[in-house]
């Protein structure tokens, strides 16, 4: 699995492994480059870290939830979180977060979930997450309410392709 | 206003300065907590749907891939699970495929008797026999994966299996006296 390092295009090595005891207090330091969700909130949780192969730099995070429910039958991205500096255009790293959901839909199948997968999007974002990863946006029965995205089995193979040269 | 909502509007504030599509491609918020059922309910709906539009092919591909992803998980996970051996995942292969014992042996050119002993762990497969599984599976399940998959088993073996080192102990007449 790579990251696309954006100034020199060179692909760099990464890995997605469960988060440790000891990151919780990395990630809570007040210098911590992940400041939009208090993470140490999701101690307990099945958390991901997404990291550079070499400095174990983490460059990404994660919280997913197994829905085991038969009618369900997927994984939910709750949330998930690229470090500060990879996030707008002058950003080092590109690829963070296709790769997180790539892990997510490889889960899924290794779950028995057939590769699916949803996440509740901000509406502003719905076209974006559709545009950037190919998820499939779900409306809501009733107004006011929030839709889903959704990634469904072929969908699920096509971006752990993309992203995880699988 | 209260705690939740001063977080809640901190957030923002430190992401206003984003574009939608620059977030899109680095957050997933969590979403509002009170419409948890109505959310998956629409996942439940799209599933059905989706469930009755799936062609056998589909159902297959799925269920190798799903094989596909967790023979590789074993591979490289350092736990090792002493169910998910090689022979279990060749019964899943052939469970996937909808195939009797029988039937796959003749067709990987096999005694079924042999082909159990495989799935049963009784003995360990030839090489010739995980390149038929190459060939078989359309180069879809590589005969290196089906080694890494044996090898794991075996290092684990190694590692653990006490009996054969108090065994072996009498064969060793002398040794090192040094550790490093």
């Amino acid at each position: 699995m790579f990251v696309n390092e954006v100034q020199t295009g060179n692909l760099i090595e990464v890995e997605v492994v469960e988060i440790e005891e000891k990151d919780f207090e990395f990630l809570s330091e007040k210098d911590s480059q992940f400041k939009v969700f208090v993470w140490k909130e999701y101690k307990g949780k099945e958390v991901y870290k997404l990291r550079l192969k070499d400095s174990k730099a983490i460059l990404g995070l994660m919280h997913i939830v197994d829905h085991l429910n038969p009618n369900i039958d997927a994984i939910e991205i709750k949330l998930l979180e690229v470090r500060n500096d990879n996030i707008g255009k002058s950003k080092k790293y590109d690829f963070i977060t296709g790769c997180l959901i790539a892990f997510a839909c490889r889960m899924s199948f290794i779950r028995e979930h057939n590769g699916f997968l949803f996440l509740i999007p901000k509406t502003s974002l719905i076209k974006h997450y559709s545009q950037n990863y190919g998820l499939e946006y779900i409306p809501p029965f009733g107004p006011n309410k929030t839709g889903i995205m959704i990634v469904n089995e072929k969908l699920a193979y096509r971006l752990i392709k993309q992203f995880l040269n699988e | 206003m209260n705690n939740k909502s001063m977080k809640s509007q901190k957030k923002t504030d430190k992401l206003s300065k984003y574009k939608p599509e620059d977030l899109a491609s680095s957050i997933v918020f969590p979403g509002p907590e009170n419409e948890n059922e109505s959310r998956l309910e629409l996942v439940s709906q799209y599933r059905k749907e989706w469930e009755s539009k799936r062609t056998p092919k589909d159902r297959l591909i799925s269920q190798l891939l799903q094989l596909k992803f967790q023979i590789e998980e074993v591979i490289r996970s350092d736990k090792y699970d002493k169910e998910k051996h090689f022979g279990y995942f060749l019964k899943e292969y052939i469970s996937c495929l909808e195939k009797k014992n029988k039937e796959f042996a003749e067709e990987v050119d096999v005694d079924p008797t042999e082909l159990s002993l495989f799935i049963n762990r009784r003995r360990d497969p030839p090489e010739k026999f995980i390149i038929r599984l190459e060939i078989h599976s359309n180069k879809n399940f590589p005969a290196i994966m089906w080694y890494k998959l044996i090898e794991k088993e075996k290092e684990y073996k190694l590692m653990y299996n006490n009996d054969i080192r108090a065994s072996e102990y009498g064969h060793v007449k002398g040794k090192l006296r040094i550790s490093i």
